[in-house]
């Protein structure tokens, strides 16, 4: 039998290899057996010092994981899952935003139609910035370096993906009387609105055109859309 | 029907359909395989059934969700029964094992995925995939602006979540990461690793699969509703079925035909994912042709390959052609698509063309030579390119870097371990070795890396964050490093292994 060759064992690129290989492996499950350490124990000693929301909302929960160091470090800047059980408003809850806010429109009129609503036209106000609340405008550069703005899209053409009930962009002022809001306020039966809400100025027709009321709960820009019935002037909402 | 029960309706629509269009080739698969490759193959059905509604102007209903099905069950039979697979339709008892254990996993992980009910999202997801998905069951068609912005594939799997009662769907990405896991799992114990030991071929599958599970941009885009997970399946699945063709070590034979077909029809999927998804299905395709010309050209390995791809990709655009015309936009016009998929026609005669070649030139071309000078032309065309437009690329570079290697995309230290690790396989020989699974896997790579850079570099310059678009591509590519560096472990444990035995028997001796 021959004697294996000389230096038969492993070359020092393989040894490297396998050391980088046995590094990037064990640093992995050290990093998440810290996360899995440290994390339950971080939520509760924020529960314990009372935390507002004890078993509260799923984003405030996000937020207390996220800013555990161990997790912060392993996870990166990345958005934490969250539960939303299949329900896309639920869903849309997280990622609320000006820009969302067509598509939820849409999804809550196809809602309300599903319930028998004859709904034919929905009412927004050509001027988005008074809808929005921002000027649209950002300045941005294409690849070829020409420049163009940034426009908010229409809220129908998110809505179109949802509805084929025509969003009609119609020039009004936004106004709100005090007594509408205290309407408006006890129907929706929340406890704490920050809300820019728009309604035309004068009716267009009752029982057939819906307004899509927008309301801004809280810094985080939750937008709840609630169709309201477009009823006689002197009464608003 | 309940949230919970939709998602899982979906998921089982998804498997059984690829169950049934991978019937007749399921012991070249074997069984792990078959039950690995049901989901994304059952994913393709949307895209048929999407054609169908478009042209026949109905929404993409319950009816075109069972003609999708019908239709791509009937064209997967049709290529494996006619270019001689050797297809086996006769259920055996072992058969009825399989399907059991099959069922029981994909009940059980789609169960375990739709109750917790985890998701995440951003404005892609909830403004556009979802979004298009509902407007395909209310309109059937695939719009021009739904197929240059976000494609064909993932609207038309939510457009059937929506059939199935789904309000969101996202049980489906976790059971898209599950068949990455078990893809990996098979391509080292029945590809890179299959003649290594059994305990090592298994150890390093495990410990490369569990890795992959933890990591933690795998773990976000298991949930993530985008087209991350879903691209980096299919481009797994087409790779290693195209080097199981490959290697010296293949069964060969008639099986060879039907993992053509496979990685023709996974790079189908691929292309459809994401709109640049029809740049990036040039590289299994070049890999293909670089296997299609190993020796003299096949047509029916051309066929088998192009067949599948040809078919799902054509259909999809030309369906959208015919009801859109020639659509307009900045992301991917009706007038690019049509030149890309003149590319991919030229690309079906190539075989020939390089084996004209090869009889032309004074050195060859075609075979394994093919894939390593296409990828220093494409280094080098990428270069050029980058030069000409240094002030865009020249940013993307920077913010591609800063998230790789900066922390700034979420990566930690993994790309610097897999840079390393590259190296090494470099230095040692792994990464060129002519017939070998490290070669054609660090090829394939390196290819599919110039590819992005190149698409990445002159459209825009990216920013810095795990949202970029670059940032999120290259997480398609991530399996497949692992693949790589494990199957580069692989032959040195064996290596130590064999030459353990020598000395062993020397000794006894």
């Amino acid at each position: 039998m021959q004697p294996p060759a000389r230096g038969a064992g492993r070359s020092l690129s393989d040894k490297l290899l396998l050391l980088v290989v046995a590094v990037c492996v064990a640093v992995a499950v050290v990093r998440l057996l810290l996360v899995i350490a440290t994390v339950p124990y971080a939520f509760y000693v924020d529960a314990r010092s009372g935390g507002k929301t004890s078993g509260g909302e799923p984003i405030e929960v996000a937020m207390r994981i996220k800013n555990s160091t161990p997790f912060a470090t392993w996870w990166g800047e990345r958005k934490i899952p969250f539960r939303a059980g299949g329900d896309y408003l639920k869903v849309m809850s997280h990622s609320s935003a000006k820009r969302t806010l067509g598509c939820v429109a849409g999804v809550v009129l196809r809602d309300q139609q599903r319930y028998g609503l004859d709904i034919r036209t929905v009412i927004t106000p050509l001027d988005e910035a008074a809808l929005f609340g921002t000027v649209a405008g950002t300045p941005m550069t294409r690849a070829d370096g020409t420049a163009y703005v940034a426009e908010w899209a229409p809220i129908g053409y998110g809505a179109a993906f949802f509805t084929d009930v025509p969003f009609v962009q119609t020039p009004y002022r936004p106004v709100l009387t005090p007594a509408a809001a205290a309407r408006l306020d006890n129907r929706l039966k929340l406890r704490r609105i920050e809300r820019d809400i728009y309604v035309p100025a004068s009716g267009a027709g009752a029982g057939t055109t819906y307004v899509v009321v927008a309301v801004q709960r809280g810094a985080d820009r939750d937008f709840l859309i609630v169709p309201v019935e477009l009823v006689r002037e002197d009464v608003g909402l | 029907m309940s949230a919970y029960l939709s998602q899982m309706a979906a998921i089982g629509f998804f498997v059984v359909v690829g169950w049934a269009a991978l019937w007749p080739v399921r012991r070249v698969l074997g069984p792990a395989g078959y039950h690995a490759a049901a989901l994304p193959f059952g994913l393709l059905a949307p895209l048929l059934a999407g054609v169908f509604s478009s042209l026949s102007g109905r929404p993409l209903d319950g009816i075109a969700t069972v003609i999708g099905a019908l239709a791509l069950v009937a064209v997967m039979h049709a290529l494996f029964k006619s270019l001689g697979s050797a297809p086996q339709w006769k259920p055996e008892r072992a058969d009825a094992r399989s399907m059991l254990l099959g069922a029981c996993l994909w009940t059980a992980a789609s169960a375990l995925f739709a109750l917790t009910r985890l998701t995440v999202t951003n404005n892609d997801s909830v403004m556009a995939y979802w979004p298009r998905g509902v407007e395909l069951t209310r309109t059937g068609m695939f719009t021009g602006s739904t197929i240059a912005t976000r494609s064909a594939l993932l609207p038309a799997m939510n457009a059937v979540h929506v059939v199935f009662g789904s309000d969101w769907a996202y049980a489906i990405y976790p059971a898209m990461a599950l068949s990455v896991l078990m893809w990996l799992w098979i391509s080292f114990t029945e590809g890179s690793l299959r003649t290594s030991a059994r305990r090592t071929a298994t150890g390093i599958a495990a410990i490369a699969a569990v890795f992959l599970a933890i990591e933690p941009s795998f773990i976000f885009h298991s949930f993530m509703a985008h087209s991350q997970m879903v691209s980096a399946l299919y481009l797994l699945i087409a790779l290693t079925a195209v080097w199981k063709v490959a290697l010296p070590d293949r069964p060969g034979g008639s099986s060879d035909l039907t993992w053509l077909v496979i990685a023709g029809s996974a790079t189908a999927g691929f292309a459809h994912a994401r709109p640049d998804g029809l740049a990036y299905m040039f590289v299994p395709i070049a890999v293909a042709i670089g296997v299609i010309t190993r020796d003299r050209v096949d047509r029916r390995a051309v066929a088998a390959f192009f067949i599948p791809l040809v078919l799902l990709v054509g259909s999809v655009y030309g369906a959208t052609y015919a009801t859109q015309g020639l659509w307009d936009s900045t992301k991917l016009s009706g007038s690019i698509t049509l030149a890309i998929l003149a590319v991919l026609l030229f690309a079906v005669v190539s075989p020939w063309v390089l084996q004209a070649l090869d009889r032309i030139l004074p050195f060859r071309v075609s075979g394994e030579r093919f894939m390593g000078t296409l990828v220093v032309a494409a280094l080098a065309g990428t270069a050029i390119i980058f030069a000409l437009k240094w002030e865009t690329a020249s940013g993307a570079l920077l913010n591609a870097g800063t998230n790789l290697f900066g922390g700034a995309g979420g990566y930690s230290y993994l790309w610097y371990g897999v840079v390393a690790a590259l190296i090494l396989s470099f230095v040692s020989g792994d990464a060129l070795r002519p017939g070998s699974w490290t070669r054609a896997s660090f090829l394939g790579m390196a290819l599919f890396f110039v590819i992005v850079a190149l698409v990445h570099g002159v459209s825009h310059e990216g920013r810095l964050g795990v949202g970029d678009s670059m940032n999120r591509v290259v997480f398609h590519a991530l399996p497949l490093v692992i693949f790589h560096v494990g199957s580069v472990v692989g032959r040195v444990l064996s290596q130590r292994g064999s030459n353990a035995s020598a000395r062993t028997e020397e000794t006894k001796a």
